[in-house]
Formats: C-alpha cells, sequence, structure tokens
C-alpha cells in the first residue's frame, strides 16, 4: 500500500469520526448557553486538554520542530514564550474572567461600560485576530496537505483550503461550542501521542542519551557548536525581545483562549484547566527538543529543505526515517500517522477560530448593536450559525488568494492585537476603578491600529523580505511590533480614561468586583434565563 | 439605577432576601481581605516571571557567546537556562494553586454563602 492511500485513510477516519462528534453535539446543544459555551458543563481536565487542543497549531507542531531542526538553539528558544504566557492567563485572567463574563471577550471588557461602543469594538477586535490567525492556519493547511500527501499544483493547494473551510463550517453550525471542544480534545490526544511516540523513538535512537542526541545534530547540520547556541535565527536582540513581549502577554488577549473558560462551572475549575493546559503544553514543547534535533541529526539540513525551505517538513521527514525510511511499509505508515496529526491539528484550531468569531459578531455586534440591546439569545444563535459560515467562505477565499504567499507573520500580528489592544482593556476593566468607556474603546482601536500599520509598514509587506516593493527599505525596521505597539494601548487605555470628562460607574464597578473575586452569580452550571425580567 | 440603559439587569444576581451581592456582601471585611491578598501575591509573581523569561530573550540576543558556553557535555548554559523555565513556570503554577486553594478559595466560597443566606440571618 502506498502512504498516500495510507494518509487518505487516516483522514477519512478522522473526518468521519468528528463529524460524528459533530452530529452527537448537535443532539445535545438545546440552549443558547450550550452553543456558546458548553453549557458550562466541560470539567476543569477535559477544558485544560481542549485548550492545548485550540493552542498547539500546525505552525508549533511543525512549525517549531522545523525551526529546531534548522536553527537549532534559537528554535528552542522561540518555543520557551509559548508556554510562559500561560502564567499570564492563569494570574491575571482565567479566573476573574469566567466569574464575570457569560459568552464572548467582550462581555468582560463592557460589564461596566456603556455597552454599543465597547461591544463594537471588541468584537472588530475578535473577528480581526480571529481572522488574521485562521487566513495564517489555512494557508498553512494548504502547503501542508500538498506536501504531505505528494500532490502538485495549486488545485491541491485551493482543495485542501476549501475542504478544511467547509468542514469548520460544519463543526461550528451545527456542532457549536460543544462538538468544538470535543474535536480540540480528540486533537490534543493525538498531537501528544504522536508526539510523545516519536520523541521515545528518536531518543532511543541516540542510546538515550540526549548529549550524543545534540553532538551528532551539531556535526550533521554543518554549523557545528553554533548550532547549539543562539543567533542562527533571531539576530537583532529588540525584535527578539518585542516576539516574547507579544507571546508571554498576548495569549492572555487572544479571543478564542479567553472564551475557553467559559466552558467551566467554577473558578477552580478555570484554573484547574490551565494547570492541566500548562501541563501538556509545557510538555509538547519540551518533547519538541527531540523532534527538532532529531531531524537535524537523522534526516540532515539538506533533506529537510529540499521538501521545504521553511523546515515545515522536519517531523514528518523524522516520522518517515524513524518507521524505516522513504518506500518501507513502516516510514510511509510513520509518515501517513504524523499528516493526520497536522491536519487534526489544523482542523482542530480553525474550528476554535470560527466558533469565537461567529459568537462575537452575533452576541457583540448583531446582539448589543443591531438590536440595541434587546436581546434574543436564540436569535442570535441563529445569527452565529449564519457567521460561521460567512466567516468560513472569507477564510476560504482570502487563504486561496493567499496561498503563495509567507503568511506565518500573520498569526505574530494576532499575538501583537492581542496584546496591545485587548489584553490593556481586560486588565484595566477587571483592575483599575477608575477606567471608563471612553478609554476601553481608545485602547482597543489605538492598539489594533498601531499594530497594523507597524506590520504594514515594516519587513515583513515591504523590502526584500516583504510581500511589496521588494526594492524599497520598510520604514519600521523590526518584524514584531509589540514592544512599541503594546506600550501605545496601554497608555492609549490610560489617556482615553484620564483626559475623557466620563465619569467611571462606581456601583458597576463594585459589582464587577464583587462578582469577578467571589463568583457571586456565575455559579450554576446554566446561566440565567434568557429573558430578563425588566424591574 | 435600573432607568439606566447602558446596565443590564439580568448580570445583577440578587439574593433570596432581595439584596444584590454588592448590598450584601460589598462592604464585607472578608471581601476587602479576599482582594487585597490576591493583588498581593498576583502582581509581584508577574513582575517576576516577565523579568525571568524576557532576560532569557535578551541574553540570548545581547550573550551569544556566554549563553553557548558548555556547562557539561553539550548541553550549553543557554539550553538549560531556557529548559528551566518550563520548570519555573511548573513551579508558579504550582505555587499559584496551593496559594488559591489556601488562602482565596475559603474566603470566596464564605462570601458566597453569606449572599446566599441571607434570608436565614435575618
Amino acid at each position: 500500500m502506498s502512504g498516500r492511500s495510507i494518509s487518505l485513510i487516516l483522514f477519512s477516519v478522522l473526518v468521519l469520526a468528528t463529524l460524528g462528534i459533530t452530529f452527537w453535539a448537535s443532539r445535545q446543544t438545546k440552549t443558547p448557553s450550550d452553543f456558546y459555551a458548553a453549557g458550562r458543563r466541560i470539567q476543569g481536565w477535559q477544558n485544560g486538554v481542549a485548550i492545548s487542543g485550540d493552542y498547539m497549531s500546525a505552525a508549533s507542531f511543525l512549525g517549531i520542530a522545523g525551526l529546531i531542526s534548522l536553527f537549532g538553539y534559537d528554535g528552542f528558544l522561540y518555543s520557551v514564550g509559548w508556554l510562559v504566557a500561560y502564567l499570564t492567563v492563569l494570574l491575571l485572567v482565567a479566573e476573574m474572567l469566567r466569574n464575570s463574563g457569560r459568552y464572548t471577550m467582550a462581555d468582560v471588557l463592557a460589564f461596566r461600560m456603556r455597552q454599543k461602543p465597547v461591544r463594537s469594538a471588541a468584537a472588530i477586535s475578535t473577528v480581526g485576530v480571529s481572522i488574521f490567525y485562521l487566513v495564517a492556519q489555512m494557508v498553512g493547511a494548504g502547503a501542508l496537505m500538498r506536501l504531505l500527501l505528494g500532490l502538485t499544483g495549486d488545485t491541491a493547494a485551493i482543495g485542501a483550503i476549501v475542504g478544511v473551510g467547509v468542514l469548520m463550517i460544519v463543526y461550528v453550525t451545527f456542532g457549536g461550542m460543544i462538538g468544538t471542544t470535543w474535536v480540540q480534545i480528540v486533537k490534543a490526544v493525538l498531537l501528544m501521542a504522536g508526539t510523545v511516540l516519536l520523541s521515545f523513538l528518536v531518543l532511543a535512537k541516540f542510546g538515550f542519551s540526549m548529549n550524543k542526541m545534540f553532538a551528532d545534530a551539531a556535526a550533521a547540520s554543518g554549523k557545528g557548536d553554533a548550532f547549539l547556541r543562539p543567533g542562527l535565527r533571531y539576530t537583532n536582540t529588540l525584535d527578539l525581545f518585542s516576539l516574547g513581549l507579544a507571546l508571554v502577554l498576548g495569549t492572555a488577549g487572544l479571543p478564542h483562549i479567553l472564551i475557553r473558560f467559559y466552558t467551566v462551572p467554577t473558578a477552580q475549575a478555570a484554573r484547574r484547566s490551565v494547570n492541566w493546559a500548562i501541563g501538556i503544553i509545557g510538555t509538547f514543547y519540551i518533547m519538541t527538543t527531540f523532534l527538532g534535533f532529531g531531524a537535524a541529526a537523522l534526516v540532515g539540513h539538506a533533506a529537510i529543505t529540499k521538501a521545504d525551505k521553511a523546515g515545515n517538513m522536519a517531523g514528518p521527514l523524522l516520522a518517515q526515517s524513524i518507521g524505516g525510511g522513504a518506500d518501507s511499509f513502516g516510514g510511509e505508515l510513520f509518515l501517513a500517522f504524523i499528516a493526520a496529526v497536522a491536519f487534526a491539528t489544523i482542523l482542530a484550531v480553525v474550528a476554535g477560530l470560527t466558533i469565537t468569531a461567529s459568537s462575537s459578531f452575533a452576541h457583540d455586534f448583531y446582539g448589543s448593536v443591531i438590536r440595541k440591546g434587546e436581546r434574543d439569545e436564540n436569535a442570535e444563535v441563529r445569527v452565529a450559525r449564519i457567521t460561521a459560515l460567512f466567516i468560513g467562505a472569507i477564510a476560504i477565499v482570502l487563504a486561496s488568494f493567499a496561498r503563495g504567499m509567507n503568511v506565518a507573520f500573520l498569526v505574530g500580528l494576532a499575538f501583537a492585537v492581542a496584546a496591545s489592544a485587548n489584553l490593556p482593556t481586560i486588565l484595566f476593566s477587571l483592575y483599575w476603578k477608575r477606567f471608563t468607556t471612553t478609554g476601553a474603546v481608545v485602547g482597543i482601536l489605538v492598539g489594533l491600529f498601531s499594530c497594523l500599520l507597524l506590520v504594514a509598514v515594516g519587513p515583513n509587506v515591504i523590502g526584500a523580505k516583504g510581500l511589496f516593493l521588494k526594492d524599497a527599505s520598510p520604514l519600521f525596521g523590526l518584524e514584531n511590533p509589540g514592544v512599541v505597539s503594546i506600550p501605545i494601548g496601554f497608555l492609549a487605555a490610560y489617556l482615553g480614561t484620564v483626559l475623557s470628562r466620563e465619569k467611571a460607574s462606581e456601583e458597576r464597578y463594585e459589582e464587577l468586583r464583587v462578582r469577578a473575586l467571589t463568583g457571586i452569580g456565575a455559579e450554576e452550571a446554566e446561566p440565567a434565563p434568557t429573558t430578563p425580567a425588566r424591574v | 439605577m435600573a432607568s439606566d440603559s447602558r446596565y443590564r439587569p439580568e448580570d445583577r444576581p440578587v439574593s433570596a432576601a432581595g439584596e444584590t451581592a454588592v448590598e450584601a456582601v460589598g462592604q464585607d471585611p472578608e471581601l476587602t481581605e479576599l482582594e487585597r491578598r490576591h493583588n498581593r501575591f498576583i502582581w509581584p509573581v508577574t513582575a517576576f516571571f516577565l523579568v525571568y523569561y524576557l532576560s532569557l530573550n535578551v541574553l540570548a540576543g545581547t550573550a551569544p557567546g556566554f549563553m553557548g558556553r558548555k556547562v557539561f557535555g553539550q548541553f550549553t548554559f543557554g539550553y538549560l537556562f531556557a529548559l528551566s523555565q518550563f520548570l519555573m513556570a511548573f513551579i508558579v503554577a504550582w505555587a499559584y494553586t496551593r496559594f488559591a486553594r489556601r488562602r482565596i478559595d475559603p474566603l470566596a466560597a464564605d462570601l458566597r454563602d453569606k449572599f446566599h443566606d441571607k434570608e436565614v440571618a435575618r
């Protein structure tokens, strides 16, 4: 049996299994709370596994292993921030957010503010961040499926993009948050199983001596000891600092991660979710060392870059080599398995992003702005389902046009926007008594647009390494805008508050304080009735 | 208050005695104590892990030679420092969980009980 047909069988099993989950989830989804937040019935550990599934994208699975295989130490350095970021989530955000919101990030931002302006701004930022992330994932999906299935030509890439897009629409429209959660759990289990197995086999090849693995990798890389120290990939300290800052602060502002905390019944369960996520994600990134250095030593630099210049094939090629090499049954089986894991990874992440963007549009924009707060949550859910269709269609079109481009920087942009626009507003909302509506709106919009502007005039877009104007030099020298845009976001939220004459609602702040700290009003698994009694 | 359209009345839980959460426990010294303990833990620890993490990136950028020095075998200082970040994250998460379970959760549970028991107390 050829590798491609094994791959196709595994892919089909995966698609059928996830569609089965979606069908089951659709039968469980009866109320708006079920659709948006899985009825708050997800257990802490389950949510922790789902967060890991939501977070570890193909970029981190294949991308970081690839970076390590090509640049050694610098690749491992890059992976660290992805984990440490969860301490920001754990300490500052997770529990208070769960206690004070219900369905979207804007629930917390708008809690003590005027609903319309804050929800509109938060919806723009949520949909924006999710679409950048989504397009990056789907362009990656197109390229990866082509590589993994050994197909050629644009039709294959577009086919993969459309296939992934249609599946994510189905998961979200029919399965809602329950379906999305279980797709993410299945993916996380597959990803961890694949990574543990591969790491074990790699270590066995080196007689369980990491020392030998490092030595062989450094020798095979052709760079010697330089492979084991910083400097092969990141040469600009300020850019590296900026990247680290955006990672470590941005995760706590990523809407698709934040809304996962609404799916659990208590603050303790939210805490337990982050702890599980930290355990899983930490273990995963430590193991990428084995995949990356293992690939450098066993597959070799030339073979990795020949398959894909960015190194994305390092993991799959390593699996093939461990299984017995190309054209052996074991090699093809391992390759197909890793390809299926990568496919599951992409599906779980895009489903999480799609439900986030759709929920925010329906709950924040349609519910608050179009219906002017006369809430009808059942109508909102209908709107959310239709929105998922549109978000999916938009992502398919954008990703098809961008398929040949290097859009990896879009993930960095999503983190920078999350850290510059969302995090300042979340922190001030929760912890600063004087914070006002003007401060929140100004903070979100200035943070968002300063990131977009700095990236648009930076080296990823303009100049030799950029998408356009290859002869020009970029106006802003850093690839990562965080070091400039994050302070701008905090400053804008602060100045918007102190310079406007608006007075913060003290009474509403007290309510948020009591609720966020104690959980009063957010204890039940099922939240309050959908149509409030007007007093 | 109820006339102000910017507020969403459904967000405001009411105890059996008809009090809002703020009326019931907003002035409670236990709440102030809970908030004080929370803030005294999270902000210094956040400052610590941000500095610890960012110093890895700064050292990698400014002192690659030092980071590349081998401590034993092929293990460089930079690799061990990066690996220690994972350990640091596990320890901070463990310490926070222990702190929250001992110093935060009992107070929060007490305040919730006070809110729900208001009727009984009268």
